[in-house]
C-alpha cells in the first residue's frame, strides 16, 4: 500500500495550490516600528486634545483612541507576527480570537436593557436594613 | 503564489540561507511542522485574547456605568510614566521580532544579544510598573480594605491646583467635590489613620453616635449627605483601581513569563542546546512578547488616557 | 523478534512472544511517567478520570442517602453543602470535561485520522501531569475542609462570606482549565494538519468532527471562567472587589462571565460523547451515519450557537427581561441541530443490521435519555416555566440526563467499543450488556422521579422536605444504588479482561476507520505506514447518489500488510 506525504499546508486535495510561510524582510520591522512610535504620539496628543469640542459629542475621543490602538495592533499582528505571509490557518486562528471576544459584549444588552439602570447601584449604607 | 516569492521564501527573503530544521517523528515535511506549531500557538493565544477579555469587558462595563469616578479616578495614573511603558514595550517588541528573524538565520549570537536587549526592556518595564505600584499604594489606593481614597484625593488635589484660567471638566471631580462639601459641613471627623481599625459596625455603617474627637479606639463618622454621596464615588473609585490592578497586575505576570521563557531561550543559545538548533522555540516565543505588547496598547489608553 | 502476523495474534500460543506493541514495547515506570505516546497518555488519563468519577460518585451517594428522609441526620447543613459542592466541582471539572477526550480523544484521534502521534506529544503529557495536579488540588481542597458554595461559586458568597476552602478548589478547577486548553489544542492541530493523505474534513469520521467542535469551545470558552474564577480569588485575598454590591459592583456579572463558559462547557462535555455514538451506531448498524454532512455542520452550529444561550442560566437573576427574551429564543434553536443528530442517528438505524452489542446497548441508551434531557431542557429555556422550574430539582434531573444519559453513557460506550483496541482483550459480552442495562434502569429510576420531584417545587441543594416529597427520594435513591452497581460493574469484569480476556484481533466489530487497521494493540507509532485513504466515512459500501448499494467498500478489511506490527525500531 502507498504511502503518501502529508505535504504543506496539510493534505491539500489535488489542484489546490500549497501554501508556505513566508518571511519578511528586515526593512519591514524597523517600518512598523516606527509608524507604531508615530501612532503613540498620535495617542498621547489625542488625549489632550478634547474632541468634544470641535465635533460635538463626547464618545470622539474614546473611539479614535481605540481606532489608533486598533491599527497598532493590526500592525503587530501582521508584520511582527508575520500574520501576513501565514497561511490561511494562521489568519483564521489570529482573527478568531479578537473577533470571539466581543461576544462578551453581548453582557452590555444586560445592563442597557434593564428596566432601571441604576437600580442595581450601591443605594448607600442607610438604606440598608 | 508564484515562483518567484517561493523561491524567496525558500531563502529567507533576504539572500540569507535559512537553518536547517530537524523533523519530529509526527510530522511528514517541515513545512507541515512549522505551520503546526505557529497555529498552536496562535490558538494558545486565542485563549489569552478571552483571559483578558473579561477583564477588558468588566473595565468597560464599569466605565460606562461609572464615567466621572473613571474620569476623576485616572488622574491618578501617571501618563507620563505609561508612555514610557509603552515605548518600552514596542521597542521590545522589535527585538524580538528581530531575534526571531537572526534565529531563522542561525545566527545565534545576534539571537542572544536581541533577546537579551527584549529582556532589558522587560525589566524596564517591570520596574516602572515598580515604581507606579508603590506609590499608589502609598497614597492609600490598593483596593483592599486600606483603601483609603479621601486621603489620596486630598494629597493629590495638594499638588495639583488647578491652572488660573483653565478650565475645568465639571464632570471630572465628583468624589473631590463631595469630600470638600463633607469637610466644610464639619459634622465630620473624616481622616481615618491607617493604624485605626474600624470596628465592625462602623465598618457596616450602622452606627451614627457621634463621639469626642479625641477618641482614639474608635473611628465614628456622621454620615452628611455629601459624605454618603462620597463614600459611594470612593466605593466605585475602589472598583476602578481594582480592575486597574488586576489587569496590570495580570499583564505584568505575563511580562514576568516572558522574561523566564527568554531568558530560557538566551542560555539555550549561550550553551548551544539542541533545541534552539531550530528557530521555532523563538519564533513562538516571540509571538508570545507580540500578544503581550498588543494587550498593553490596548491597555495604555483604556486605563490611563480617559478624557 | 518474531515476525508474527495477525493470523498468529489470538492463536493461544506457548512460546511465540507478544508481537510488539505500546503495551509492552517498555516496561519501566519511567518509561510510563514520561512517555509522549497519545496511547500511554490515554491509559493514565483513564485511570486518572476513572479516580474522579468514583470520588464524585462517593459523594453522589452520600447525597442520596441524606436525602432518603425528609430531615436527613446523616449530613449536617454544612456538611451538606460541601458535599453536594464536591460532587459537583469533582464531577463536572475532572470527569464530564476531561473523559472523553482526554481518554478516548486522546487514545483513538491520531489512529483514526492515520497520524502517528498527536501533533505535540510533550504537550499531552504535560497536559495529564497538569490534571493530575488539579485533581490533588482539588482533593486536598475538598477533604481539607471542603467548599460549601456550590460548584458555582456564585458571589458574594464564594468571594466574601464563604469561609470554606474556596481558593484552593477554584485554583485546582483554574489548573484543570489548563489542561483542558492544552488538549484542545494539541486536537487542533492534528486535525488540521495531520490528516491522513486522501483524508479530507468530509471522509473524516464524526468522532473527529466532534472533537474540532470541542477543542474550539474549550480554547474560545475556558480562559473566561478562568478569569472570572481568578477574579473571586482575588477578592478573597486581597479585598479587592469587582463583583462586590457593597461597593456598586454586579454579582450578575460573575453569573454573566461563569456562564459564558459553563454553558459551553456543557458542549464540552456532551459532543465528544456524540462523536463517540456516531462510530459505535455505524459500526452496529453496518451502514453509513445518515446525513453526513449534516450531522458534521450541526455540530459545529452546536459549538457556535452553544457561546449564545448562557442567558438561560440567568433568568431568575436581574438580568434584563428583554435580553431574557434573547437568550430563550436562541436556546430553543440551539436545541435543533442536536435533535437533528438524534434523528439521524436513528435513521441511520433504519435498514441496517444492527447488532446489540453492550456499546450498542449504551448509544440506545444514549439516544433516550439525551433526547429526554434536551427536551426537558426546553422547559427551562421557555422563560415563563423556567421562573418555577429555575432551582428546582428539575433542573437538576434535566442536566443529569444529558450529563449522565448523555455524557457518561457516551463514555461508557466508547470505552467497550474501543476497549479491544486498546487493550487487545476482549471483556466479557454478558457482563457488558448487564452492566448497560443495569445502568439504563437504574439511572431511570434514579432521574425520573427528580422531575416529579421539582416539578411539585423542592428547590435543589436542600437536604430538608416536605415528607410528601419522600416517595420519589426514596425511589431515587434507590435508583442511585443500582446506577452505582451498575457503574462498578465494568471496573471489574474490564480489569479482569485485561490478563483472562480473549485476544482481539484488529477489527473485533469488523468496523470502518483508520484505528481498526492497526494491530490490537497498535504499535507505539501507530502505522507502519502511513495508509491513502481513499474510500468515505463509514463506507460499509459503497453508495449512489440515492442511497442504495453500489458497490462493495473500499476499505481494506483484509489487508494483511498494514496489520502487521513493526518489528523493528521505526528510526527517527
Amino acid at each position: 500500500m502507498a504511502s503518501g506525504h502529508g505535504h504543506g499546508a496539510g493534505f491539500a486535495p489535488e489542484g489546490a495550490p500549497i501554501e508556505r510561510i513566508t518571511h519578511p524582510k528586515l526593512s519591514l520591522y524597523f517600518g512598523t516600528y516606527f509608524a507604531l512610535l508615530g501612532l503613540l504620539v498620535v495617542t498621547v496628543i489625542l488625549y489632550f486634545i478634547d474632541l468634544s469640542k470641535m465635533w460635538n459629542w463626547v464618545g470622539w475621543n474614546i473611539v479614535i483612541a481605540l481606532i489608533v490602538a486598533t491599527v497598532k495592533a493590526v500592525l503587530v499582528v501582521l508584520n511582527f507576527m508575520n500574520v501576513k505571509g501565514g497561511t490561511r490557518l494562521i489568519w483564521l486562528w489570529a482573527a478568531l480570537g479578537f473577533i470571539w471576544v466581543f461576544l462578551m459584549g453581548i453582557i452590555f444588552l444586560d445592563y442597557q436593557f434593564r428596566p432601571d439602570s441604576t437600580a442595581w447601584q450601591w443605594q448607600g449604607l442607610t438604606d440598608r436594613k | 503564489m508564484s515562483l518567484k516569492s517561493m523561491e524567496n521564501a525558500a531563502v529567507g527573503g533576504s539572500g540569507h540561507h535559512m537553518i536547517d530544521q530537524k523533523l519530529s517523528v509526527q510530522f511528514e515535511d517541515l513545512d507541515q511542522q512549522n505551520e503546526s506549531y505557529i497555529v498552536g500557538m496562535w490558538s494558545f493565544l486565542v485563549t489569552e485574547v478571552m483571559f483578558f477579555g473579561a477583564l477588558f469587558l468588566a473595565y468597560t462595563l464599569y466605565r460606562t456605568m461609572y464615567f466621572n469616578t473613571y474620569l476623576e479616578a485616572h488622574h491618578f495614573l501617571d501618563v507620563k510614566l505609561g508612555t514610557l511603558n509603552t515605548l518600552v514595550l514596542l521597542s521590545s517588541s522589535l527585538s524580538a521580532a528581530l531575534a526571531v528573524f537572526y534565529a531563522q538565520h542561525g545566527q545565534r549570537i545576534k539571537v542572544a544579544l536581541l533577546l537579551a536587549f527584549t529582556c532589558i526592556c522587560a525589566f524596564g518595564f517591570m520596574g516602572i510598573k515598580f515604581v507606579e505600584y508603590t506609590s499608589k499604594i502609598n497614597e492609600g489606593l490598593l483596593p483592599d480594605q486600606n483603601f483609603n481614597y479621601a486621603k489620596a484625593l486630598t494629597v493629590f488635589h495638594e499638588h495639583h491646583k488647578p491652572a488660573v484660567g483653565v478650565e475645568e471638566n465639571p464632570r471630572a471631580n465628583v468624589a473631590w467635590d463631595q469630600l470638600e462639601l463633607a469637610r466644610k459641613a464639619n459634622q465630620v471627623s473624616f481622616v481615618e489613620p491607617m493604624d485605626n481599625p474600624k470596628t465592625p459596625e462602623v465598618e457596616a455603617g450602622f452606627d451614627n453616635r457621634v463621639t469626642s474627637a479625641s477618641d482614639t479606639t474608635t473611628r465614628v463618622v456622621v454620615k452628611s449627605a455629601a459624605r454618603e454621596r462620597f463614600d459611594i464615588e470612593a466605593g466605585k473609585a475602589k472598583i476602578f483601581f481594582s480592575i486597574y490592578f488586576c489587569m496590570t497586575g495580570l499583564h505584568g505576570i505575563h511580562v514576568i513569563i516572558g522574561i523566564i521563557c527568554m531568558v530560557t531561550l538566551i542560555l539555550m543559545y549561550l550553551t548551544k542546546h539542541e533545541a534552539v538548533d531550530d528557530y521555532m522555540p523563538t519564533e513562538m516565543v516571540g509571538l508570545y512578547w507580540h500578544f503581550v505588547d498588543i494587550v498593553w496598547i490596548f491597555l495604555f489608553p483604556l486605563m490611563y488616557l480617559i478624557s | 523478534m518474531s515476525t508474527a502476523t495477525l493470523k498468529d495474534v489470538g492463536k493461544p500460543h506457548d512460546k511465540v512472544k507478544e508481537p510488539l506493541n505500546y503495551l509492552n514495547a517498555t516496561n519501566t515506570i519511567k518509561s510510563w511517567l514520561f512517555t509522549v505516546d497519545h496511547k500511554r497518555i490515554a491509559i493514565m488519563y483513564l485511570v486518572a478520570v476513572s479516580v474522579a468519577f468514583l470520588l464524585g460518585g462517593l459523594a453522589a451517594g452520600m447525597i442520596r442517602v441524606e436525602l432518603t428522609v425528609p430531615k436527613g441526620q446523616f449530613l449536617t447543613n454544612d456538611a451538606y453543602n460541601k458535599v453536594f459542592t464536591a460532587h459537583g466541582v469533582i464531577m463536572i471539572f475532572f470527569f464530564l470535561i476531561p473523559a472523553v477526550p482526554a481518554v478516548l480523544g486522546n487514545f483513538i484521534l491520531p489512529l483514526m485520522l492515520g497520524a502517528r502521534d498527536l501533533a505535540f506529544p510533550r504537550l499531552n503529557l504535560l497536559s495529564f501531569y497538569v490534571y493530575s495536579a488539579a485533581l490533588v488540588m482539588g482533593l486536598a481542597a475538598i477533604i481539607g475542609g471542603g467548599v460549601d458554595t456550590g460548584w458555582t461559586f456564585y458571589t458574594p458568597y464564594s468571594s466574601v462570606y464563604s469561609n470554606s476552602n474556596v481558593a484552593l478548589t477554584i485554583m485546582a478547577a483554574f489548573v484543570a482549565g489548563f489542561s483542558s486548553i492544552f488538549t484542545g489544542l494539541n486536537f487542533i492541530v492534528t486535525i488540521h494538519k495531520m490528516r491522513a493523505p486522501g483524508m479530507t474534513w468530509f471522509k473524516m469520521p464524526l468522532f473527529a468532527w466532534a472533537m474540532y467542535a470541542t477543542s474550539v469551545i474549550i480554547m474560545l470558552g475556558t480562559p473566561v471562567v478562568a478569569i472570572t474564577l481568578a477574579l473571586v480569588v482575588v477578592e478573597r485575598t486581597l479585598g479587592f472587589g469587582i463583583f462586590s454590591p457593597e461597593i456598586g459592583g454586579d454579582p450578575v456579572l460573575f453569573q454573566h462571565l461563569f456562564w459564558f463558559y459553563s454553558h459551553p462547557a456543557v458542549y464540552i462535555m456532551v459532543l465528544p460523547a456524540m462523536g463517540v455514538i456516531n462510530e459505535v451506531i455505524a459500526a452496529n448498524s453496518k451502514k453509513r451515519i445518515f446525513g453526513y454532512e449534516f450531522v458534521a455542520f450541526s455540530t459545529m452550529a452546536i459549538a457556535v450557537f452553544g457561546f449564545i444561550v448562557w442567558g438561560h442560566h440567568m433568568f431568575a437573576t436581574s438580568q434584563s427581561m428583554y435580553l431574557g427574551l434573547v437568550f430563550s429564543v436562541l436556546s430553543f434553536l440551539v436545541a435543533v441541530p442536536s435533535a437533528v443528530k438524534i434523528f439521524n442517528w436513528a435513521t441511520t438505524m433504519y435498514k441496517g443490521s444492527v447488532e446489540l452489542t453492550s456499546h450498542m446497548l449504551y448509544a440506545f441508551g444514549f439516544l433516550g435519555l439525551f433526547t429526554i434531557g434536551g427536551l426537558t431542557g426546553l422547559y427551562l429555556s421557555s422563560l415563563a416555566t423556567d421562573i418555577h422550574l429555575t432551582a428546582t430539582y428539575f433542573v437538576v434531573a434535566h442536566f443529569h440526563y444529558v450529563m449522565v444519559g448523555g455524557t457518561a453513557m457516551g463514555f461508557l460506550a466508547g470505552l467497550h467499543f474501543w476497549w479491544p483496541k486498546m487493550t487487545g482483550r476482549m471483556y466479557n459480552e454478558v457482563w457488558g450488556k448487564v452492566s448497560a442495562v443495569l445502568v439504563f434502569l437504574g439511572f431511570n429510576l434514579t432521574f425520573l422521579p427528580q422531575f416529579v420531584v421539582g416539578y411539585l417545587g423542592m428547590p435543589r441543594r436542600y437536604h430538608f422536605y416536605p415528607p410528601e416529597f419522600q416517595l420519589w427520594h426514596v425511589m431515587s435513591t434507590g435508583g442511585a444504588f443500582v446506577l452505582g452497581v451498575g457503574f462498578l460493574l465494568p471496573v471489574f469484569y474490564l480489569i479482569h479482561s485485561l490478563k483472562h480476556g480473549e485476544k482481539a484481533g484488529s477489527n473485533p466489530w469488523r468496523a470502518v476507520g483508520l484505528e481498526w487497521l492497526t494491530t490490537s494493540p497498535p504499535d507505539t507509532h501507530n502505522f507502519h505506514e502511513v495508509p491513502v485513504v481513499t474510500w468515505e466515512a463509514y463506507e460499509y459500501f459503497q453508495e449512489s447518489h440515492h442511497g442504495g448499494d453500489v458497490g462493495p467498500s473500499r476499505f481494506p478489511f483484509d489487508d494483511e500488510a498494514v496489520h502487521v506490527s513493526s518489528d523493528e525500531e521505526v528510526h527517527v
